[in-house]
């Protein structure tokens, strides 16, 4: 459009000063241009009738892994000499190989076929459709046109294989699995002893507890194992959310909660998801591989936003998880938020807190300074505050510097557990 | 399926676009210094050399700016009573390089080289042909002589003026 503009102008300006200044050269000029431009209208492009059919070698993926997107443009119109296809790819997504843009000429009836591979981010992705661009041979007189070429790609956030992890929730459901009980039965660990029933199997009497009493037999008790309700909390507000170089903070997020997802549910337990930021994605409790499937969709679709509603923790309705299941909550956390992680625990949740530390994040991409190192200590001391606070009201916290790897924090901070949780977790 | 073309046939288009500006800044200059304008033919010589400097930057800006600029030296000169079949020919060469960076740039986005050299033969035959026909009606204008009453001019105005409204509805359609 732009050429044929500024090529008309300049006929124009050629013959009005020709014109102008009685100048017959100068008409003469304007000839090559002006049969320039006859040439680009006489070969114009008539109404584009063009179909387009999308294929992707996946419609879900993971993260990162290349996805190859075909595309077939059919023309059912007259021949287009030069005709340029671009398709919009939607954003998050990286063109590693070929282009989304293709040039050629489409003669009546025939069938142009291209591809190109892209790497996306985390999300649920809708491709919109193709520009076509027609044009003459020349190149002047455009016809455009956007063409319907639906197609979704859902990229579930890649979790970290993480070794096993005990939780210990202070209620259980019935059918058998790895969590402690904390009630007496068939199992594997010594649970206590108490006296003996009928029915109870012989190798269970506790020999030395009855030798002591003659009159009594005793039977020695096993901790029963089950399954527990794992409740997954994820902080998606965004005022904790860092980016730093495109990259983000919440995306570690994302990735330890699918993590943890997998983890539980490969354990057989129950597990929930809620997400919280701009509104609540509540993913109902469930287990199994559809399960899985379901969280790491509603992982994929989760954008950090705000809220005033949920700004706060206060906010968030712990209703949706039982009584004293256990909870795991994966935010950078805030001093606010502490009051009612505490109130959580005494309701009698079993909370574990996965803290992505966004002072390391954000400062691994600052030029170091003696300001800059300031600050690092000061919020290093907040963020203390806050951990101790945790601590003192047993609340299992697992502070992960991102670039370190998930499972290797994960059971640092857990795969000893210290006197007073122990302690803690005992008392009930 | 590669990346954008660039064998044999693009590497011509390049050498073609090149010696279009040549030719187009030559001609110019040579139609100012053969009228007697020495100093003002340096105008033209630095216009190529300027437009062979930032062609290298693939921007659309630059062939456009070429084109205008060479195109008002090619008015000037003709008004100067430089040599009009010079700046015909300068003109000429001008636009033939405006469309060949253009079309270089498009085809950029053609990934098939058979079908990318059966484009560029298709194209220059078709600009051959626009180019030809241009510079031999131009001469031939340049030769003829004739009186030009006032109901000519009239007729002459009426008829850029419907073209010039028949060029804003198609520019309107366009957009639309």
């Amino acid at each position: 459009m732009k050429r044929l503009v500024l090529l008309g102008v300049l006929v124009y300006l050629l013959v009005i000063l020709g014109l102008a200044a009685l100048n017959s050269r100068l008409l003469a000029l304007a000839i090559p241009a002006a049969l320039y431009l006859l040439f680009a209208l006489a070969y114009a492009p008539e109404p584009l009738q063009l179909r387009v059919t999308r294929t992707t070698s996946t419609d879900h993926t993971l993260a990162g892994t290349p996805v190859t997107v075909s595309l077939a443009v059919t023309n059912h119109g007259s021949t287009l000499e030069r005709v340029t296809l671009e398709d919009r790819v939607p954003q998050g997504m990286q063109v590693i190989e070929d282009s989304p843009r293709f040039a050629a000429a489409l003669g009546p009836g025939s069938t142009l076929e291209w591809t190109y591979v892209i790497k996306p981010g985390r999300g649920l992705y809708d491709f919109e459709g193709v520009e076509v661009s027609a044009s003459d041979n020349l190149g002047l007189a455009l016809r455009r046109a956007s063409l319907e070429a639906p197609g979704h790609l859902t990229v579930l956030p890649e979790p970290f294989r993480l070794r096993r992890m005990g939780i210990r929730p202070l209620r259980t459901r019935g059918h058998a699995g790895p969590v402690p009980a904390r009630q007496g039965g068939s199992g594997t660990d010594f649970y206590g002893i108490r006296e003996y029933q009928p029915g109870d199997p012989r190798r269970w009497i506790n020999w030395r507890a009855s030798a002591r009493h003659p009159a009594v037999l005793y039977t020695n008790e096993f901790q029963q194992e089950r399954i527990a309700d794992v409740g997954l909390m994820l902080d998606a507000r965004s005022r904790h959310d860092v980016r730093v170089d495109g990259r983000s903070l919440f995306e570690h997020s994302i990735r330890a909660t699918a993590s943890l997802a997998d983890l539980f549910l490969r354990d057989g337990n129950r597990v929930g998801l809620l997400a919280f930021g701009q509104y609540l994605d509540w993913t109902f409790p469930g287990y199994g591989k559809v399960q899985f499937e379901r969280i790491l969709r509603a992982l994929a679709r989760a954008r950090p936003g705000d809220s005033q509603v949920f700004d706060s923790l206060e906010n968030i309705p712990t209703r949706f998880f039982p009584a004293q299941s256990q909870l795991v909550l994966v935010s950078p956390l805030s001093q606010d938020d502490l009051p009612v992680l505490l109130r959580l625990r005494a309701r009698g949740y079993q909370l574990l807190v996965i803290r992505p530390d966004p002072i390391s994040y954000e400062i691994a991409g600052l030029e170091p300074s003696r300001p800059v190192e300031l600050a690092r200590r000061i919020l290093h001391a907040r963020r203390a505050l806050v951990r101790r606070g945790l601590q003192q009201a047993g609340i299992q916290l697992v502070d992960w510097q991102v670039d370190r790897p998930f499972d290797q924090v994960l059971h640092g901070s857990l795969g000893r557990v210290p006197q007073w949780f122990r302690a803690t977790s005992l008392q009930v | 399926m590669q990346g954008p073309v660039r064998g044999g046939g693009a590497q011509a288009l390049d050498m073609l676009g090149v010696a279009s500006i040549v030719v187009s800044c030559g001609a110019l200059a040579a139609g100012y210094a053969l009228a007697g304008w020495s100093i003002a033919s340096g105008l033209p010589a630095a216009i190529g050399a300027l437009w062979l400097v930032f062609r290298k930057r693939n921007s659309t800006r630059v062939g456009d700016i070429g084109l205008i600029a060479a195109t008002g030296a090619a008015a000037v000169g003709v008004m100067l009573d430089a040599g009009a079949a010079w700046m015909l020919v300068g003109l000429v060469a001008a636009l033939t390089a405006w469309d060949l960076e253009a079309f270089g740039r498009w085809l950029q986005d053609c990934p098939i080289a058979d079908e990318a050299r059966a484009l560029q033969r298709t194209h220059l035959q078709r600009l051959l042909v626009a180019d030809l026909l241009g510079l031999g009606l131009g001469l031939l204008a340049l030769q003829l002589r004739m009186r030009l009453r006032l109901s000519v001019l009239v007729l002459l105005g009426a008829v850029l003026a419907i073209g010039l409204s028949r060029v804003v509805r198609y520019l309107r359609r366009q957009a639309e």
